[in-house]
């Protein structure tokens, strides 16, 4: 089943022929029953501003603004739901933006219903690359109490030293993983072999 | 050794439905029969409350309703000391304050929510202010010992008396929070 924010943006995405990702909480949602209204989908570096053009053309948009990274639209005839575009460059660390959105679309998302949706485990190594990584990580803990598998928390540790962001996302992931030993959330963590935050 | 609790039929109430109980093997030489509520659906949590069991179902429906849309699969929040005690396919999220389930309204629930969604409360809380008690709100912060989740999201904010346990996330990431999922119908 596809949300309809997410096949409202699709539909959107496809008639202006562009190349994307459904990143964020759309996308966890394929693994956990939790997520928000609001839609991230990632685009190629080289496609961006190509993108933001375009989209802001729409008529079922309304833009709100864009820093060259991200660019904020709201779909108007779902109420205003948020839907950011954002460009891969943020998250390619030493490497190119087209490179990590080839990385994205190949090895780190998965078709469901024809459209790509970002593995958690990319979908948490870009959450935790912003700087708003905090507020994020209280997202990665309500996904485990959800049940998404804390093994992701490797993959992001993987791919960080892919893109040479170690150094960056090392600590947040510990920080992460700290969050889930307080015994009030491991309380109330799945039992699940992969669920264990001692490592 | 664990301390468990049970329920216990007071003179002049119903005993449960059939179909909501289950009966637990007999062990050699416990005293008496013994059941576990079996929880299927909304409705049955809706019969044990009529029943005065103190059993809340927290559904993404209700959140979504007070301003905060979001999907999750259901909690059934039901005492700790009773929570080994129910049979249910929801999430069983056991909790302290027993009197908290009784007749939860919004401070109830956004306390709840510190157990599992912070930035959920956090947003509950800025969007229904007006409808917020503070005092209730300290209250079952304090009953519920969630203050370390409610200091993260700044519920200090709405009850100034909680005290503050650990660090907050700054008011830019909340603001971020805040926005970031608009209400139905609300184009912020």
């Amino acid at each position: 089943m596809i949300e309809p924010e997410v096949q409202a943006t699709d539909a959107i995405l496809r008639r202006g022929g562009i190349q994307y990702v459904v990143v964020g909480g759309q996308a966890i949602a394929r693994k956990a029953a939790t997520t928000t209204r609001d839609v991230d989908v990632m685009v190629a570096t080289a496609d961006y501003a190509a993108t933001v053009v375009r989209l802001r053309a729409e008529p079922g948009l309304a833009f709100d603004w864009d820093d060259g990274k991200l660019c904020r639209f709201r779909l108007l005839g779902l109420g205003g739901v948020p839907l950011d575009v954002i460009n891969s460059t943020v998250f390619s660390g030493r490497r190119t933006g087209k490179e990590f959105f080839d990385f994205l679309a190949s090895d780190g998302a998965q078709v469901v219903d024809g459209i790509l949706y970002a593995t958690p485990t990319l979908v948490w190594y870009t959450r935790l690359l912003t700087k708003r990584w905090r507020a994020y990580a209280e997202k990665i803990v309500t996904n485990v109490i959800d049940g998404v598998s804390i093994d992701h928390l490797d993959g992001v540790e993987e791919v960080a030293r892919r893109f040479g962001t170690g150094d960056e996302i090392g600590p947040r992931v510990a920080y992460v993983r700290e969050e889930l030993r307080r015994p009030e959330v491991a309380a109330l963590l799945p039992p699940r072999p992969g669920n264990s935050a001692e490592r | 050794m664990r301390v468990e609790g049970s329920l216990l039929r007071e003179s002049g109430e119903r005993p449960l439905p059939a179909d909501l109980r289950s009966r637990v093997p007999r062990s050699r030489g416990r005293p008496r029969l013994e059941y576990r509520p079996r929880v299927r659906s909304a409705s049955d949590v809706a019969t044990l409350r009529r029943h005065r069991v103190p059993a809340v179902l927290i559904t993404s429906e209700w959140v979504s309703h007070h301003g905060y849309p979001v999907v999750f699969r259901p909690w059934l929040a039901v005492p700790q000391e009773l929570a080994g005690k129910f049979s249910s396919d929801f999430r069983i999220l056991p909790v302290k304050d027993e009197d908290a389930l009784r007749d939860p309204g919004l401070p109830e629930m956004v306390t709840l929510l510190l157990r599992f969604d912070p930035l959920a409360a956090r947003v509950l809380a800025v969007r229904n202010r007006s409808e917020l008690n503070p005092n209730e709100l300290y209250r079952r912060v304090r009953n519920e010992g969630v203050e370390s989740a409610a200091t993260r999201v700044r519920l200090q904010d709405f009850a100034p008396a909680i005290p503050k346990v650990g660090s907050s996330l700054s008011r830019s990431e909340l603001r971020w929070v805040e926005k970031n999922n608009p209400a139905v119908g609300e184009v912020a």
